[in-house]
Order: C-alpha cells, then sequence, then structure tokens
C-alpha cells in the first residue's frame, strides 16, 4: 500500500501458501499500518509480523493446527498448537495452547437451524504474568 | 369435464401459472395469474420460487489485505469468543440473495463500565445481476459499497466496485475506487483510496496455479478471484 501524498510505502504483506494432501503450510509476513519502513537496510523494519502456519486436516472430525508468530522488531515469538474436534455436525470444540502458557477452549452448540451457541474461555496457566482470564458467549440466530 | 383447482400458495406469494384443462384436444393457454383470479376451471400449477444463495459481493474480502480462500489462515482467531463478554449475531437471508446481519458486542470494561458495540451488514444483488450493493452501518462510521459483479471485457474477466465511507460524526471520509482482474492462475486487486488527508494506493496479486489433476471447478466461480 502505497500512501501517493507523502510517497511512503505504507504497508506489504505477503503470503505464501502450500497445500498437499491433508497438510496446509501458510508463511505470512505482514506490516502493520502504523509501523512503516523508515530503514530498508534494517530487515527488522520490513514486517511486524512473521508466522508459519501449518494445519493438517486428519479426518472430518479432527484437524490440528501448529502455528509460530515472530515480531522482528521485539525479537520476541509466540508458538501456539491447537486441535480441533467436532463431534458431529452440530457440535464442535477447539483448545489452543501457546508458548506463553496461555490456554484458550471454546464450544460451539448448533441447536437446530436457527439457534447456535457458544462459550469460550482464556485461562493463563502458571508463568504469564500479563494475560488474564477471559469468558464470553457467544448467540448465533439464522432466519 | 370438471376440474379441480389444486392452490397450495399462500396470498400475495409468486406468481402462479395456470392451464386449463379443455374438453377437446388439450391446446393449453399459459397465463400468470394472481391466486385470487383463478378459476374452479383451471388446473393451477405453481411454480417453484428460485432461491438464490446468501453471497457476499465479491470485493467485501473476509480479511482486509488478504483473502486466500483456501489457506486456513483463521484456524486460530474463527469460532473462539473470550474477547468479548457476550456476542449476539443475528443472520437473516431471502429467497433473492439479500441478507442482513447484526452484531452485538457488549464487554464489561476494567472500570466496571459496560461496553456495547453495534455492527449492521446488510447487502443484495441488483436487478438480478451480478451487481451487488452493501451497506455497512457502525456505532463509528458507515459505508455504502457497490459491487459491479464479474464481467468481461475483451475475454478477460474483472470486477469493478466502489465504496463511500464516513465517521460518525461527518467529518472523516473516504472513498476507495476498486479493480479485480481474474485470470486463470492469478489474480488481481489494485484499489485507490481517497481519504480527506491522503491519496493512497493497494494493489494485491494472487498467484495460485492449478496443478495437475486439479480441476477449475474445485474453485467456487463466485469467489474465484480469491484463489478459492
Amino acid at each position: 500500500m502505497l500512501d501517493i501524498t507523502k510517497q511512503l510505502l505504507l504497508k506489504k504483506d505477503l503470503l505464501v501458501g502450500y497445500k498437499h494432501k491433508e497438510w496446509d503450510v501458510i508463511v505470512k509476513a505482514e506490516q502493520a499500518f502504523d509501523k512503516p519502513t523508515k530503514d530498508f537496510s534494517n530487515f527488522a523494519e520490513w514486517f511486524s509480523s512473521l508466522s508459519l502456519t501449518t494445519t493438517y486436516t486428519h479426518n472430518s472430525k479432527q484437524k490440528y493446527a501448529a502455528s509460530v508468530e515472530a515480531d522482528p522488531a521485539k525479537a520476541s515469538w509466540l508458538a501456539t498448537a491447537l486441535v480441533e474436534y467436532k463431534y458431529n455436525d452440530k457440535s464442535l470444540t477447539k483448545v489452543a495452547v501457546n508458548s506463553a502458557a496461555v490456554l484458550s477452549v471454546m464450544v460451539k452448540k448448533t441447536i437446530n437451524n436457527l439457534w447456535a451457541v457458544s462459550g469460550g474461555a482464556q485461562l493463563p496457566l502458571a508463568g504469564d504474568k500479563t494475560a488474564k482470564n477471559k469468558f464470553g458467549v457467544q448467540i448465533d440466530l439464522n432466519i | 369435464m370438471s376440474s379441480k383447482v389444486v392452490n397450495t400458495a399462500p396470498q400475495n406469494s409468486a406468481p402462479i401459472t395456470t392451464t386449463p384443462v379443455p374438453s377437446g384436444p388439450p391446446a393449453s393457454v399459459v397465463r400468470t395469474v394472481k391466486t385470487a383470479e383463478v378459476s374452479p376451471n383451471e388446473v393451477v400449477v405453481i411454480t417453484p420460487p428460485v432461491v438464490r444463495p446468501a453471497l457476499k459481493p465479491n470485493s467485501i474480502a473476509t480479511e482486509p489485505w488478504t483473502s486466500f480462500g483456501t489457506f486456513d489462515t483463521r484456524i486460530f482467531k474463527d469460532d473462539f469468543c473470550h474477547e468479548k463478554h457476550f456476542t449476539g449475531k443475528v443472520k437473516a437471508s431471502s429467497v433473492d440473495g439479500a441478507t442482513f446481519n447484526l452484531k452485538e458486542t457488549a464487554n464489561l470494561e476494567k472500570d466496571n463500565a459496560l461496553k456495547i458495540k453495534d455492527e449492521l451488514k446488510l447487502w443484495f444483488p441488483l436487478n438480478y445481476g451480478p451487481q451487488y450493493l452493501h451497506l455497512r452501518v457502525k456505532d463509528t462510521d458507515t459505508r455504502v459499497h457497490y459491487d459491479n459483479g464479474i464481467t468481461q471485457i475483451n475475454g478477460d474477466k474483472v470486477n469493478l466496485y466502489a465504496s463511500f465511507g464516513w465517521a460518525r460524526n461527518l467529518q472523516n471520509y473516504n472513498f476507495k475506487l476498486g479493480l479485480a482482474t481474474v485470470f486463470k492462475d492469478f489474480n488481481s486487486d489494485t484499489r485507490v483510496r481517497l481519504t480527506s488527508d491522503r491519496v493512497s494506493i493497494r494493489s494485491m496479486v494472487e498467484y495460485c496455479p492449478l496443478r495437475k489433476g486439479d480441476s477449475s471447478l474445485q474453485r467456487p466461480p463466485i469467489r474465484a478471484y480469491r484463489c478459492a
């Protein structure tokens, strides 16, 4: 994205994906709007987020995913593993845990053609002082 | 010869095609009538209404900068609902493809203040053609989006679109004009954005070759240019 007024490259994103049978591999490089590259000789300013995501679809019920996300400017990274399990067409569960020891859980239940209810929670396990407990409920009505 | 009227259509329903039952050789006359106009001597044939899928306009992306539908880039975000204490979503679709989406979120902040956000989306096809009008109203801003649909110019598939948005205070506005092209293996999407203080251009190119054994039918036709 180019700012023509200031002749500035505001943002650049790059995604490379490869799909082979049940495997998806995605490499993503993104730049935030508020972090334009000022010094192109410094690679840390090129992108604000680099990520590598792999998903494996075991069958129609089970899906597994792993992701590593890095911030070049802060030289920090975060790894996340996720399991998705569909009990049937109407029930879904996702569980994710990251390297900061934060557990995320969600359950979705489709009651009928009209209603679906989801519940989610984020629970910091031992270690991370910045993350907090979060809880949420979602109701979907499809008319 | 007596005939029996079969009429299961509700009032104000789609037009009904009727065929008179002749006593001699059948010389059917087909005409479109309202329910109240049906004579007892006519046989009623009810034509089922054509149901149009409630598809989003092509230029409305799920993710603002990358829209690779093939790859599951949102598996770590979709379905999780713990960021807000309460989320309510209502989706209503008509048989004509018009869709109404309402999203309400409520979150109890640190100071025990309840913060509520609203988002309303409405989109519908124009004149049953590929053109769509998309309206989004949020508690902070409003946007009207026109999508011309995928059309062919000299054999190349292109999609023109434009949108106009403004903030709630009616001061900050933005205007976008975009052109997406659809080719066999790669697609592009370029848009110029005009705001009160900036002119910017965004361009996205997607290269997504079909491998040996893949079928172009595996790409949903409507979202083809998203490399899906």
